[in-house]
């Protein structure tokens, strides 16, 4: 085959490696989550709590950065 | 329950399918009809015998073809009416998620928010103005399933017909919903069941034939390759986001997508539901099913034939956050939001990105001309708004290409199959698009061609993994064949 064709195979295997490895970050944070809740109650609460902060805060910093990389050349001086 | 919590509930579920149908609707006649999509309207109208031979040469079962061969016969093959069904379908599905996840066990809550997740998927919408049969295959799965809940066997034997002369992945959703079946009957109870499973099978012998022969024409000019774990993660991601978000934000929806699937499996270690637990199996089993056709015979994953599975994924998702659903909103809403903005003028740019060929060699046409296509991608291109341009002659086959029509196909489809020296000629069109599945030998004649002929080259596209070009070709009175 071309190189056209390696060059797809390896375009999509990179985006698949790289979704395995947001899965893996996904499934540690789950089991984070999960082990906090095993420790005692004002342990496993205030533990939560501040996973939880820490995931939004995530979330709202990679969606600030991907809305800049979306928009930002659009903005940017010619 | 009361009355007014019940009336409610009927309320969002209408105002959902009011929204989702909108989303399924909105411009979906705009973007011009693409490869696959044009080889639907193609076959769709051909005489109906022809139909059949052009698909029986082809990878798919007939029966949304012949849908569409209805409706081209009656409303002609545009964009608009090719992709009608398949909308109507996709809304169809979506009213029928509610009363299936309820029959499943699922809360009125869970049944609602897995709606929801179903209205505004991305992915949903691709699949509503796609002018395939992947909206009808969801919908087969599930009425048959409804079936399978309420036991109505003669609809459970119509429905695995049906998805079994829809698409090759209906024999596996098939197997699962008997599985279902059989798992729900008492052992004394389970032999009618097997008398209309049996008689769904004998519905499809015909086709089987059919399908024996298609498996061993396309074994070894296949385009898939063997699934990794990644492959298969990515179609978690895309059934519910597909190409619906820009490639910045798709990071972020992957993680939450992943932490939804994460909380439900959560629930499910410590609250074990049947309807739950029914769900994962209806998500998992065609993809382990797809992998063990995989061991014996060759890859077979595809993600976009997983949509029977995508209702499971959604009601799964709704129940593993339904005590918190407001949190569950708060992290899907803005990217929902930011799909609806994307999508619909990405669909235009991703569906109408081909280079156009027709426009270009109208402008210079001769009496006299000939259209040479290198390979069906041009040529299936030119059919839709170009097939007014004769003669067009497409050059036979070159080795080491994957995923052409094969040559049944392209008989039933009258194409004249040429090469230059065939064909009475002064001034040729060469046209060539090659995608990352077109084999160096075309490189190879396209530069022969270039060497032998004067020429003037009318357009040159090369972008990442896609190149291509239109040429006019001339020769004098006294050459000869090359």
């Amino acid at each position: 085959m071309t190189d056209r064709y390696t060059v797809w195979l390896s375009q999509q295997a990179a985006r698949d490696d790289a979704l395995l490895s947001l899965f893996a970050i996904a499934a540690a944070c789950m089991g984070l989550w999960f082990v906090a809740g095993l420790f005692p109650v004002p342990i496993a609460y205030y533990m939560r709590r501040m996973f939880g902060a820490l995931m939004v805060i995530a979330y709202v910093v990679l969606f600030a950065v991907a809305l800049f990389a979306l928009v930002g050349p659009a903005l940017a001086p010619r | 329950m009361s009355y007014f919590s019940r009336w409610r509930s009927s309320h969002w579920w209408g105002l959902l399918l009011l929204l989702g149908s909108l989303l399924r609707a909105w411009q979906f006649g705009a973007p011009p009809l693409w490869y696959d999509e044009i080889t639907t309207a193609w076959m769709a109208s051909l005489p109906l015998m022809r139909m059949l031979a052009a698909t029986a040469g082809d990878v798919h079962p007939p029966l949304f073809l012949f849908v569409e061969w209805l409706t081209a016969h009656v409303a002609g093959p545009g964009a608009w009416a090719m992709r009608a069904w398949p909308l109507a379908f996709s809304i169809g599905a979506l009213a029928v998620l509610y009363p299936l996840a309820r029959r499943m066990g699922f809360s009125e809550r869970a049944a609602l928010m897995g709606t929801a997740l179903m209205a505004f998927a991305p992915f949903q919408w691709y699949y509503a103005q796609e002018a395939r049969m992947y909206s009808l295959l969801q919908l087969l799965v599930m009425l048959t399933l409804l079936a399978v809940l309420h036991r109505h066997w003669p609809l459970m034997a119509l429905g695995m017909a049906a998805l079994m002369w829809t698409h090759n992945y209906g024999a596996l959703y098939c197997a699962l919903l008997g599985a279902w079946a059989l798992w729900q009957e008492r052992r004394g109870e389970r032999q009618w069941v097997f008398l209309y499973g049996a008689s769904a099978l004998l519905f499809y012998i015909p086709w089987s034939l059919v399908l024996s022969w298609q498996m061993s024409a396309i074994k070894n000019t296949w385009w898939s390759e063997p699934t990794t774990p990644g492959a298969v993660t990515y179609a978690l991601y895309a059934l519910v986001w597909h190409t619906g978000l820009p490639p910045s934000l798709a990071p972020l929806a992957a993680l939450v997508v992943f932490v939804l699937v994460g909380a439900a499996l959560i629930k499910l270690w410590r609250a074990p539901h049947t309807g739950a637990l029914a769900a994962a199996a209806w998500l998992i089993a065609p993809t382990l099913m797809a992998l063990a056709v995989e061991a014996f015979y060759r890859p077979v994953f595809l993600n976009r034939a997983l949509i029977g599975c995508a209702p499971a994924l959604y009601v799964l998702l709704a129940w593993g956050v339904e005590d918190k659903p407001g949190r569950a909103a708060l992290a899907l809403a803005p990217l929902m939001l930011a799909a609806v903005v994307w999508f619909y003028p990405f669909q235009s740019v991703q569906k109408g990105g081909g280079f156009d060929v027709a426009r270009a060699i109208r402008a210079e046409w001769q009496s006299g001309d000939v259209v040479m296509h290198v390979n069906v991608g041009t040529l299936v291109g030119m059919w839709a708004d170009g097939r007014d341009v004769t003669p067009q002659y497409l050059w036979p086959e070159l080795p080491g290409s994957r995923g052409t029509l094969t040559p049944q196909t392209v008989g039933a489809l009258g194409v004249n199959v040429a090469t230059l020296s065939e064909v009475e000629w002064r001034r040729a069109w060469l046209v060539w698009g090659a995608g990352p599945t077109i084999g160096g030998a075309e490189d190879a004649l396209i530069e022969t061609l270039l060497a032998q002929y004067p020429h003037v080259e009318i357009m040159r596209v090369t972008r990442d993994i896609q190149t291509g070009g239109v040429w006019l070709l001339t020769r004098g009175e006294n050459d000869t064949a090359h």
